[in-house]
């Protein structure tokens, strides 16, 4: 027997949840590397309105105005994916990641008394992480996917449908005698209490009628037949799973060959397959882009706690407990208001006493991100837990990570925490030969060779910057700089040269546009002036 | 020595993502800074050298012709051309080094450039040059040795060591070194600015094509971007000044420009000669010719048209045009010896000549033509003569015999210049400012496909298509938007311009390789060709060409005989069809605008139906010239001219001016304008490139009219008239031939339905109408139009009887020809006695037969198409003899539904694109309450409320018409023309261009039978899986 999990508008889904409101929104999500937008899936209040999947965005926003537009995103799917599969996991280690969105758990040896009541806690647990799935239990993996996307929440049809013979429990739990999930079935299933064949357990029907009502129900596309096979059948005028297992099958082999067939038997509940069976993940990260960056704490505090609730259920079916967090916020712009670049906030979190108590850890963080200021909007986030076993001991005071060359960009990042992100890497000049365009680049992990001296190269006087540069009175003759004063130095200039014409980034405020001396005193000194606007400036003096 | 300073090197937008300014800008910056002269040197090409010429000589600047030569190291070595033996020289080399790559990959050996350096002068170029390039691999001894190189290639009067100052830091250990240079080897310092835009402004636009060439985001170029915005054209002083330390540099620019001698008005294009009999000249054989076509054409000689020929001969001959002529007539003989219908268009049609010569069809003497238009003694360009072909293999088989009969290097296709419009120039721009491609995708399908000057501004449109407009980078996309917008983009080729030369016209022009195979082409448009006095024939492809020569050839197999020229002009049941503007299909007068003029228009006669073609264009639109003519037929509108000395020459459009050919004759009467001065005006008026040339003609139109004592309320009248053809003047003669194949295809139309329908869909796609829109019109027209079917179908579409065409085919999407054909002959020999029978003597894979059996093409087997795709499923061994037992055994079992009516109208548009059966509004009319039909609007009175609903099968918001938008919805009646305000417009504007189907609400309008909604409310249609066929949008 087997259960699956199923998560429809996967896609959808796993970006909405990383958002605070955005349930029961118009929401269409899109292929953002894709010239010619169109939406790959849609929520259901936008549906309401003429959307759907395949239509083009602009389409989309004809029929709904207000629709919501997000970009599909893998991150946020891994993440999701993870969540799935890692509550699938407390079934039974026989877990599948079949499809995004969809796991398939080998059911043999698990207990089922209370295997639907388990199920139930699996659905509301991943409701709790933004996530509405369903779930289905049937005798194939097959069937039990097919079952679960009939499902409200939790159903379970079980049986040999080939043979007619079908032990169907529709309800909360595969309670055989449970009333109140016979009722919950006479509400679902109106049609197949009428004329029961058999009764079982608590006047629930187990009837032909009811496979046969499951599988006309079912769409055909819902069973995923491959693209040709699709649209033959759809030729054929052949929509639901009922219509074609009521074909021969015999028939179907003549036609559809060994695909058909092995489509009409995995309808039918003839066909089993072996499960892919994941080995539960040993890594304890997850990350997500922003389709539209952060500068409120509000919003990334949400999809910290996200991460933070399905990195500690994993830590807890792993028996770990997190030692440390490390969270990356990358920047959107890169520049700080000084000139300063940037890429990404980091921080390094010891935790005190290891623990996998989600509520503790997003306390900690929550504090810690109080006073952050980022300067720039957040356009990314990916948070790392550094596991340990429950009973290891913390290292001591005094043991530092240096002991332990791995963790250098760690102690980086720590020293970044402390003298400030702009602070911490190695020099490098901007291509585009911006004023004083100096960034920082993570350091390497290792020291790059020196390229040789190339013969046009000249490396001239180095230039002594003033930050800021300093205000100047210029004086003007025959075009060219006679004498300037500023708040170091000043007189009659003896010499100059230039000017150089320097301008750039005009596509967007902080573009430069100006005209550079270099210029000599007759008392001696070699100075940049500069000339901004109106606005003249000695920047520099050369050693 | 001389003062002053040349700009020898610049590079213009024709550079292709090098140059960010149009050869004029560059011309006319030239002027206002004091430059004499100035040298275009586009990259790889001489590809703005004309449009620079054209205009460096109109402001006073002496054009000097040049190109960066793209060499096999990597480096770019501008050179300029001395003589006329050098332009000769870079062409070839130009020609070898295109012809021999991939389009842009073409680049030139050291070695081979040996052989072609005569009449060049060399510079040594900028950071790109073969000297920078060394110095920077190697330092001084790879720059010596790389100038050593040079000196075998060109003498050293022919070298210019080339140095800019382009003021940024640590340039002068570059000029530097160079001046040493210069110095040691005794070559001259010359001082260039290596322009690439007019002006500073434009660094931008530069900034923006060096990121496209680069594929790189602005953010990413880093050094890959200018330094600053110094390449721009500076003045004469400001060069000097920059250069005061080496004012060698600033004379030498002028004792090179003097050496440089050639001017594109000495290309040296010499027309091809026509062989002629022994013993005849060009001249004398014309001339035998022209009269025996002319007893062939009038039978009997009147003296007007004896008069008429004579004085063209007259002007032919001492024009030196005869070749000319004798060329085109060949050719026109050439397709009617093989069955290709030609006919002549455009000016030629004013010509007797060219009616003798039976290039045209159109009698110019009866027709009272204007031959000044065509040909004039003091015109100095070539005669303009284009030959409507059918399009498709017919009119490719006579471009390639122009081939072969020239040469590939003595005969090109002319190029097209492809320029960024609205919708590429906002997706590059945006690309390189970093939008994501979603939004822009957005502006370009809200903005992006319309011929109509939005009147929403810029900021607006984007703010729309969903860009925030506090989005730090929108400025610099509304700036850039309007300087790249017509810039010149990649080169195309021309539809069916060719020019063909006497020798080689590879030393006349740089040809490259076409797209197409076995095409080459120029590097200039037709109207620079024009302008270089080079000819051009075009050989245009016209879809109804294609379809009048199918009609007729069906008509002639029943024993009819039918061509152009004889069909009668004064068929009722022609005009009659006409007035009711039933032209759904016909030529020219099918679109919306002419469809609501008709009624109004009520033809009566051929030259109604020449007017009527000439009338909706934009000329007479915007000059307001549409309702005064209709006014005045109607009677409600007096007759009146501007002068009297104009009525005969305006009495046939009742007093309103509404062909060029009128024009010209206003100005040749009103101003006293000669032939030379009425050519210019023709060339003014037709050209679409720049309003300079139209004021220009105006004013000096306006000053003769002064001079002549013209009141100022007739000169205003006059200059209303010529203004409004600016750009979109249509000539008479235009009219003759257009208005011939509107008239002929509606009278096929209207007497031979059957054949005309079936013609018009074997040459799909053409015109405004698709084919499911043609074949429900079809049907309204009483024909039967029958599905596909293996047991009667054709490859094409066939005429089964008056009232029935049989579908062909061709139509079926998916199905190899070969295996169709294959098919028809295996049917001739023996019909097929069941679907196994077809199935094994038939070669369709599953795919075609799944395709056939869904659209119903097998039900002649079987007994719906669901059996038949039951069937075509089953594995066929032809090996297997019992299959046919087994088969027939279980024919009739098959257990599936039969096609439901939605499901039918799903398969025929998949599979045919076209439903024989009812519209798919009829499968949702019953849920459609309170909603007209297109029939029902017919009988519904002016100003009533009305809702239609339908698919739209047409969306146009032409220039002309003021921001309003037409929208045609087809339902299974017929179909409903709606307007659309343009607030409504804008309001809807996302319904409107997205949705297939519509519901529309308004007032009905019924003006002299033109039945309009005007909408008020517009709204999607939720049709659910009903299919539809595609639209015809913005064209």
């Amino acid at each position: 027997m087997y259960a699956v999990i199923d998560i429809p508008r996967f896609a959808l889904q796993a970006v909405s949840r990383m958002e605070e409101g955005l349930i029961g929104k118009p929401i269409a999500l899109v292929d953002a590397s894709l010239a010619k937008s169109s939406v790959i899936d849609c929520s259901i209040a936008a549906e309401r309105s003429g959307v759907f999947s395949g239509l083009s965005l602009p389409q989309a926003i004809a029929r709904c105005p207000e629709i919501i537009v997000r970009h599909q995103s893998e991150k946020a799917e891994l993440s999701a994916g993870r969540a799935i599969f890692d509550y699938a996991y407390s079934l039974s280690p026989q877990v599948e990641e079949t499809y995004p969105g969809v796991c398939t758990i080998g059911l043999d040896g698990v207990n089922r008394d209370d295997l639907g009541e388990r199920c139930e806690k699996i659905v509301s647990a991943l409701q709790g992480l933004g996530l509405k799935g369903r779930m289905g239990i049937s005798t194939t993996p097959d069937l039990a996917l097919l079952v679960a996307r009939e499902s409200k929440r939790v159903k379970a049809i079980v049986g040999d449908f080939y043979q007619g013979r079908a032990d169907c429990v529709s309800g909360v739990a595969m309670a055989k005698t449970d009333p109140h999930s016979a009722a919950e079935a006479r509400n679902e299933w109106p049609a197949m209490v009428a004329e029961p064949e058999r009764t079982w357990g608590a006047g629930l029907v187990s009837t032909s009628q009811i496979l046969k009502a499951f599988l006309d129900s079912l769409p055909i596309i819902d069973a995923e037949p491959s693209e040709h096979l699709h649209s033959i059948l759809a030729q054929w005028g052949i929509h639901s799973a009922g219509a074609l297992v009521e074909l021969s099958r015999e028939e179907i082999g003549k036609r559809l060959g060994t695909e058909g067939l092995d489509f009409w038997d995995r309808l039918s509940g003839r066909k089993e397959r072996p499960l892919r069976v994941s080995p539960f993940p040993e890594y304890y990260i997850e990350s997500l882009d922003f389709e539209y960056e952060i500068d409120t704490a509000g919003p990334l505090l949400f999809v910290i706690r996200r991460f933070l609730d399905s990195l500690c259920l994993r830590l807890s079916r792993a028996a770990l407990v997190a030692e440390s967090l490390n969270l990356e916020l990358p920047l959107s712009d890169i520049r700080q208001d000084d000139g300063e670049r940037v890429e990404a906030v980091r921080l390094s979190l010891k935790i005190p006493d290891p623990t996998c108590d989600a509520d503790a850890l997003f306390s900690l963080l929550s504090i810690r991100l109080e006073n952050l200021d980022t300067r720039s909007a957040i356009v990314g986030i990916r948070l790392e837990i550094a596991p340990v076993e429950r009973n290891e001991n913390q290292l001591g005071l005094f043991e530092t990570s240096l002991k332990d060359p791995h963790r250098f960009s760690q102690t980086l990042a720590l020293l970044a925490g402390i003298v400030g992100p702009d602070n911490v890497g190695r020099p490098v000049l901007e291509a585009d030969g911006r004023p004083d365009g100096v960034r920082l680049e993570r350091l390497p992990s290792t020291v790059p060779p020196v390229n040789p001296a190339g013969a046009t190269i000249s490396h001239g006087m180095a230039l002594r910057r003033f930050r800021p540069p300093l205000d100047a009175d210029v004086r003007i003759r025959d075009r060219r700089p006679a004498w300037f004063r500023c708040s170091l130095a000043g007189g009659t200039i003896g010499a100059c040269r230039g000017p150089w014409a320097h301008s750039g980034q005009w596509w967007e405020a902080g573009g430069w546009n100006r005209l550079e001396w270099d210029v000599e005193l007759n008392t001696g000194g070699v100075y940049r002036l500069v000339k901004e606007r109106s606005r003249w400036m000695v920047e520099g003096m050369y050693d | 020595m001389a003062s002053g300073y040349i700009e020898l090197h610049a590079c213009s937008a024709f550079s292709f993502l090098r140059g960010a300014s149009q050869p004029k800008d560059l011309a006319a910056a030239a002027a206002d800074k004091g430059l004499a002269a100035m040298a275009v040197c586009d990259w790889g090409g001489v590809y703005g050298a004309p449009r620079f010429f054209k205009e460096a000589r109109k402001r006073g600047v002496r054009p000097i012709v040049g190109c960066e030569i793209p060499m096999s190291d990597g480096s770019v070595l501008p050179v300029l051309v001395k003589t006329r033996q050098g332009y000769r020289n870079l062409c070839q080399l130009l020609t070898s080094m295109h012809l021999r790559s991939a389009k842009g990959e073409g680049r030139v050996k050291w070695k081979e450039l040996e052989s072609f350096s005569e009449g060049l002068f060399a510079l040594t170029g900028d950071e790109e040059g073969p000297l920078c390039r060394a110095w920077q691999a190697g330092g001084a001894s790879e720059l010596e040795k790389r100038l050593r190189q040079l000196r075998r290639v060109f003498s050293d009067d022919d070298i210019g060591i080339e140095v800019q100052r382009l003021l940024i830091r640590g340039e002068d250990r570059w000029i530097g070194a160079l001046v040493d240079l210069a110095k040691s080897s005794g070559l001259s310092l010359v001082a260039t600015n290596g322009v690439r835009y007019a002006e500073p402004g434009d660094r931008m636009a530069n900034d923006v094509f060096t990121c496209l060439k680069e594929k790189k985001r602005l953010d990413a170029a880093g050094a890959l971007l200018s330094r600053n915005a110094q390449r721009f054209v500076k003045p004469v002083e400001e060069m000097a000044y920059l250069f005061r330390d080496h004012p060698e540099a600033i004379a030498n620019t002028l004792r090179i420009a003097e050496r440089c001698e050639f001017s594109l008005e000495n290309l040296g294009y010499e027309f091809p000669r026509f062989s002629v009999p022994r013993g005849e000249s060009m001249d004398s054989f014309l001339e035998k010719i022209v009269w025996f076509g002319a007893e062939q054409r009038y039978r009997s000689l009147s003296p007007a048209v004896k008069r008429q020929i004579r004085r063209e001969l007259d002007v032919i001959v001492k024009l030196g045009f005869s070749g000319y002529f004798l060329i085109v007539w060949d050719l026109v003989n050439y397709c009617r010896e093989h069955d290709i219908m030609a006919q002549g268009r455009g000016s030629a049609a004013n010509s007797a000549v060219c009616y003798s010569l039976g290039i045209t069809p159109v009698d110019p003497v009866g027709g009272r033509l204007l031959f000044e238009r065509f040909l004039n003694e003091e015109r100095k360009s070539w005669p303009d003569i284009d030959i409507d072909l059918p399009s498709g293999d017919r009119r490719e088989q006579v471009i390639q015999e122009v081939y072969r009969r020239y040469g590939r290097r003595g005969a090109a296709m002319t190029a097209n210049v492809i320029t960024y419009r609205g919708r590429s120039a906002i997706r590059e721009i945006g690309k390189v400012l970093g939008f994501p491609d979603e939004v822009l995708g957005r502006f370009s399908s809200l903005y992006g496909s319309y011929n109509y000057s939005h009147e929403v501004p810029i900021e607006e449109q984007l703010e729309k298509s969903g860009i925030d407009p506090n989005h730090p980078r929108v400025a610099a996309l509304a700036r850039l938007f309007p300087r790249i917008l017509g810039m010149p983009r990649h080169l195309g080729q021309h539809s069916g311009g060719m020019v063909i030369c006497e020798g080689e016209l590879d030393s006349i022009t740089p040809l490259e390789p076409a797209s197409m195979p076995g095409r080459t082409v120029v590097q200039w448009d037709k109207e620079d060709c024009e302008d270089m006095g080079m000819v051009k024939v075009d050989l245009l492809g016209l879809g109804m060409m294609a379809v009048m020569q199918d009609a007729f050839e069906a008509v002639r197999s029943k024993g009819i005989d039918i061509d152009l020229a004889s069909i009668p002009k004064d068929d009722p049941a022609t005009y009659d069809m006409m007035q009711k503007a039933d032209t759904i299909g016909v030529f020219q007068i099918e679109s919306r605008a002419q469809m609501a003029t008709l009624p109004r228009m009520k033809p009566k006669e051929f030259y109604d139906v020449v007017i009527e073609v000439g009338i909706i264009r934009p000329g007479p639109i915007q000059g307001d010239m549409v309702n005064p003519y209709l006014e005045r037929r109607a009677g409600r509108q007096k007759i009146e001219y501007i002068d009297d000395r104009l009525k005969p020459m305006l009495e046939r459009t009742l007093g309103v001016p509404l062909f060029q050919e009128q024009i010209l004759k206003v100005a040749m009467v009103m101003a006293d304008f000669s032939g030379a001065q009425a050519e210019e005006l023709r060339r003014a008026v037709s050209s679409y490139r720049t309003d300079d040339r139209i004021e220009q003609v105006t004013r000096g139109l306006v000053e003769a009219m002064r001079e002549r004592q013209v009141s100022e309320e007739k000169i205003e009248q006059v200059v209303k008239s010529v203004s409004s053809f600016a750009h979109y003047g249509f000539p008479e003669s235009h009219a003759i031939s257009f208005g011939l194949l509107a008239y002929a295809s509606t009278y096929m139309k209207a007497n031979y339905t059957a054949e005309f329908y079936v013609a018009l869909l074997n040459n799909q796609p053409m015109g405004f109408y698709t084919p499911a829109t043609l074949i429900q019109d079809a049907k309204r027209h009483g024909i039967r139009v029958r599905a596909v079917d293996v047991a009667r179908s054709d490859w094409i579409c066939v005429v089964e009887s008056e009232h029935s065409i049989q579908l062909g085919l061709i139509m079926v999407n998916g199905v190899s020809r070969a295996h169709a054909e294959a098919m028809l002959k295996e049917r001739g020999c023996c019909s097929f006695a069941d679907l196994g029978d077809f199935r094994r003597r038939t070669h369709f894979d599953r795919d075609e037969l799944r395709t056939l059996a869904s659209i119903g093409a097998l039900n002649c087997f079987e007994k719906s198409r669901r059996h038949a795709l039951w069937s075509v499923e089953t594995v066929y061994d032809p090996g297997d003899l019992f299959a046919d037992a087994v088969a027939e055994e279980e024919s009739g079992l098959s257990p599936l539904e039969i096609m439901t009516h939605v499901e039918r109208l799903q398969a025929d548009y998949q599979g045919v694109g076209v439903t024989v059966g009812a519209h798919p509004m009829a499968a949702i009319r019953a849920r459609l309450s309170q909603v007209w039909t297109a029939h029902d609007l017919e009988h519904t009175q002016h100003g009533n409320r009305v809702k239609v609903a339908g698919q739209v099968i047409c969306r146009q918001r032409p220039g002309t018409a003021k921001g309003f938008l037409f929208i045609s919805l087809e339902d299974e009646t017929g179909i409903s023309n709606i307007v659309v305000l343009p607030k409504i417009f804008e309001r809807n504007r996302l319904t409107i261009t997205q949705e297939k189907f519509l519901i529309v609400s308004g007032t009905l309008q019924n003006l002299e039978n033109v039945i309009h909604v005007k909408a008020d409310r517009i709204e999607p249609l939720l049709v659910g899986d009903l299919p539809a066929a595609s639209s015809y949008d913005f064209h």
